[in-house]
C-alpha cells in the first residue's frame, strides 16, 4: 500500500504556451500529489495537457506559475543547469516508444544512466535489474533485436537504475499488445509496491485502469472529478460522455471524440460494433 | 572515451570510413605538400648552407646562388681580401647555369668551377669515383646521374668542350637542375672569362664575426655584396620557392577545406540522425556538456585515426613517388608532423562546432512524441 511520503506535488500549476491572442493554457491551476508506493493514472482526451503535466512533473518544462516538488525538492526554484541532475537522480522516465539508444545493448542502455557510481558497479546493477525483469538472456541484444515488451522492460530497468523516487510513464502500453501491456502494468505496480516508488502514468489505455490505485481525468488543463467516460468505437480513445457527439445503434449509445469518427461509424456501424465486441 | 561516443562512432562503419578517409586524404595532401616544400627547400638552399664558407662575396645586386649573375675581378678581389685580418682564407668560385648534352640529350646544370687546392665550393660529398677533377674532367651530382643516366666514364658536352665524368657527388641537387663540378681554370676556359670569377668564399678566423664583418667588407670594397652563408641560402630558397609558396598555400588551404568539409558533414549528419537519441539523453538527465563531449570525442577520434592514416600514407608514398619522379623530393620533419597534428585538431574541432550548436537546441520534450 502507498505510504504517506509525498514524492510528487504540484501546487496551483499553470502552463501557458505563447502570448497574447496566440496564448494556449495547457495546465490551469492544477494541484496534484503522489505518494510513495502509489500508482496513479492520468487519462484524458488528446490535447488535454497530459504530456505538459508529465514534462513539468519530470523537470523538463517549467510551469508558468505554481510550484513543483519532486522528492522533497522544489524544482521550480532551481536553476536550469540543476534540472538534469534532478531528472537523473530523482525521476525515472518510461516512454511510449521505449526510446532506447539503438547502438547500445540492453545492458549498456541501462548502465549508461548510472554516472555517479563506478562502471563496474553500474554494470552489476544493470545486470541485476535486467535479471529481475526477466531479461537475463538478452543483456547483449541490441534494441532492434528485442520485442516491444522486451524493449519496454529494458526501458523500465533504465528508469529504475538510479533508484528514483518517482517514475513517470508516458503511454507505456501504447506500442504493446494487450497481454504485453498488462504484463508491463503489473510490473510497474509491483515495482511501486516493492520499491516504494511513485508511478505516474499518462495513458489513453483504459484496460490498465485496474492495476492503478487512482485514475484522474485531465481535460482542458484541469483535473475533473466524477467524469463519465466511454470509448470511441472508431479510434478507441477514452472520452468524456458529456458534450461528446453521440449516435444510437441497435439500442446502444455510442460516443465519439470527433465528427470524423462519427462519420466513419455512420458509414459502417456494424464493422465497428463487431470489432469492439470481438 | 564515453560509451555513447564509442558506440555511435564504431557502430556505423561506412560513415566512419568516409569520415576518417576524408581527414586522412586531407592530412595526406597537407603533409605531402609540406614534405615536398621541405624537400625542395632543403635541396635548393642546402648546398650554400653546407659549403665551408662563412661569408660569400658577390657583385652588388646579386640575388642568389642559382641566378649567379655576378662578375668579380679575380686578382683585384684577391688583393683586397688579403688585407682583411679577420679572414682566415678565401677561395674563388665560378658558377653559371647552363645546358650541357650527353648523346644529344640536353641537361640543365649548374656549372661550378672551384679551386681544387682549397676545395671550398667543390662537391660536398663524393659518392663514387674521383674526389677532385682535373682539366677536361667533371664530377656530377648523383641526382643528375639518376635523372639522365649519366655515369662515370661518360662524356658530356658543354659548348665546344667535352668533359669526362670521373666522379659522382651528393648535395648538389637543386631539384630543377643539378651541379656539375670542374676546376676553376676549366670553368674560366669554358666560359671565356679568364681573370673573372662569380664569388669569393671566405672562411673567417672567428666565424662568430660573420654578421658584423659582412658590412665592413662591403664598406672596404665598394660595389660588392658580402653576405653570410645562412642569409645567402635563405635568399636562394626565396628566389626559387618564393613563387611556389603561394600556390602551395592555396593547395594546403584547399586540402584543409576538403578535410573539414568531409569530416564536418559526416559528423553533422550523424548528429542530426541521432538528434532523437540526444534528446533522450537530455530527457533522462544528461547535460548539454555531456552531449558536447560525445560529439567532440567522436570528432577527435575521427581526427586521430585520419591523422595516423594520412601521415602513414605520406611516409609510404613519399619515397615511392620520389623514385618515380626525381623532382618529387620529400623531406618529412617531425616538426611538420606535429604541425599537421595541430591542423587536424583544428579541423576536427571546427567540424564538431556546428553539430554541437545544434545539440544545444534539441528539446528533450520532443522525445515524448511517438
Amino acid at each position: 500500500m502507498p505510504d504517506s511520503r509525498v514524492t510528487l506535488r504540484l501546487q496551483n500549476v499553470t502552463k501557458v504556451y505563447g502570448v497574447g491572442d496566440a496564448a494556449v493554457t495547457a495546465l490551469d491551476s492544477v494541484d496534484f500529489s503522489a505518494q510513495a508506493g502509489e500508482v496513479v493514472m492520468v487519462m484524458g482526451p488528446s490535447g488535454a495537457g497530459k504530456t505538459t503535466f508529465l514534462t513539468i512533473a519530470g523537470a523538463l518544462l517549467r510551469p508558468t506559475s505554481g510550484s513543483v516538488e519532486v522528492a522533497g525538492t522544489d524544482i521550480t526554484g532551481l536553476q536550469e543547469k540543476d534540472l538534469p541532475a534532478v531528472r537523473r537522480e530523482k525521476v525515472g522516465f518510461i516512454f511510449q516508444s521505449f526510446n532506447l539508444l539503438e547502438s547500445l545493448t540492453a545492458l549498456e542502455n541501462v548502465r549508461l544512466v548510472m554516472t555517479d557510481i563506478t562502471p563496474r558497479s553500474a554494470t552489476n546493477r544493470a545486470r541485476e535489474l535486467l535479471n529481475m525483469l526477466g531479461l537475463s538472456r538478452r543483456l547483449k541484444s541490441l534494441p532492434k533485436n528485442l520485442s516491444g515488451g522486451e524493449k519496454q522492460r529494458v526501458a523500465i530497468a533504465r528508469a529504475l537504475a538510479n533508484n528514483p523516487d518517482l517514475i513517470l510513464a508516458d503511454e507505456p502500453t501504447a506500442n504493446l499488445d494487450s497481454a504485453r501491456g498488462q504484463e508491463v502494468m503489473h510490473l510497474l505496480r509491483q515495482i511501486a509496491l516493492d520499491l516504494g516508488q511513485s508511478v505516474v502514468i499518462v495513458s489513453h489505455d483504459h484496460r490498465i485502469r485496474e492495476v492503478t490505485h487512482r485514475v484522474l481525468w485531465l481535460e482542458d488543463g484541469r483535473f475533473r472529478a466524477d467524469v463519465i467516460t466511454a470509448r470511441d468505437p472508431v479510434c478507441g480513445q477514452l472520452i468524456e460522455v458529456e458534450g461528446a457527439s453521440t449516435v444510437s445503434f441497435n439500442g446502444m449509445s455510442y460516443y465519439f471524440c470527433a465528427e470524423q469518427c462519427l462519420k466513419l461509424f455512420e458509414a459502417a456501424p456494424r464493422r465497428y460494433v463487431e470489432a469492439n465486441e470481438g | 572515451m564515453l560509451l555513447v561516443a564509442r558506440k555511435n562512432l564504431f557502430s556505423e562503419r561506412t560513415r566512419l570510413v568516409i569520415s576518417v578517409g576524408g581527414v586522412a586524404l586531407s592530412v595526406f595532401l597537407i603533409s605531402l605538400l609540406l614534405s615536398l616544400f621541405r624537400g625542395w627547400s632543403e635541396k635548393v638552399g642546402g648546398f650554400v648552407e653546407e659549403v665551408q664558407a662563412d661569408i660569400w662575396i658577390a657583385r652588388d645586386g646579386t640575388t642568389d646562388f642559382l641566378s649567379a649573375a655576378s662578375i668579380l675581378p679575380l686578382e683585384e678581389g684577391s688583393r683586397g681580401l688579403s688585407t682583411i685580418d679577420a679572414v682566415e682564407r678565401f677561395s674563388p668560385l665560378i658558377v653559371r647555369p647552363m645546358a650541357v648534352t650527353k648523346d644529344g640529350k640536353k641537361m640543365d646544370v649548374q656549372l661550378v668551377g672551384y679551386d681544387p687546392e682549397s676545395g671550398i665550393g667543390g662537391p660536398l660529398r663524393i659518392e663514387e669515383g674521383k674526389g677532385v677533377p682535373r682539366q677536361g674532367e667533371v664530377i656530377v651530382d648523383e641526382a643528375l646521374s639518376r635523372r639522365y643516366g649519366v655515369d662515370i666514364g661518360d662524356t658530356i658536352s658543354a659548348g665546344d668542350f667535352d668533359l669526362k665524368v670521373v666522379g659522382k657527388s651528393s648535395g648538389g641537387d637543386f631539384v630543377a637542375l643539378q651541379a656539375i663540378f670542374v676546376t676553376l681554370d676549366q670553368a674560366q676556359t669554358m666560359l671565356r672569362q679568364e681573370g673573372f670569377v662569380t664569388f669569393f668564399l671566405l672562411q673567417l678566423k672567428d666565424p662568430e664575426q660573420r654578421v658584423s664583418l659582412a658590412p665592413v667588407i662591403e664598406a672596404l670594397q665598394p660595389g660588392v655584396l658580402a653576405i653570410t652563408s645562412d642569409d645567402f641560402a635563405a635568399a636562394t630558397r626565396e628566389r626559387i620557392l618564393g613563387d611556389v609558396i603561394p600556390i602551395l598555400t592555396v593547395i594546403l588551404v584547399l586540402a584543409f577545406i576538403v578535410g573539414l568539409a568531409v569530416s564536418g558533414l559526416t559528423i553533422y549528419t550523424a548528429t542530426v540522425e541521432k538528434a532523437r537519441e540526444y534528446g533522450i539523453l537530455k530527457a533522462v538527465g544528461f547535460t548539454n556538456r555531456y552531449l558536447y563531449r560525445v560529439v567532440f570525442e567522436q570528432s577527435l577520434v575521427t581526427g586521430v585515426l585520419g591523422f595516423l592514416l594520412g601521415v602513414g600514407l605520406t611516409l609510404l608514398a613519399g619515397p615511392f613517388a620520389q623514385d618515380l619522379v626525381p623532382q618529387f623530393v620529400v623531406f618529412v620533419r617531425w616538426q611538420d608532423v606535429l604541425g599537421v597534428a595541430g591542423i587536424t585538431l583544428l579541423m576536427v574541432l571546427l567540424a564538431a562546432y556546428v553539430p554541437v550548436r545544434r545539440l544545444a537546441a534539441i528539446d528533450p520534450v520532443a522525445v515524448f512524441k511517438g
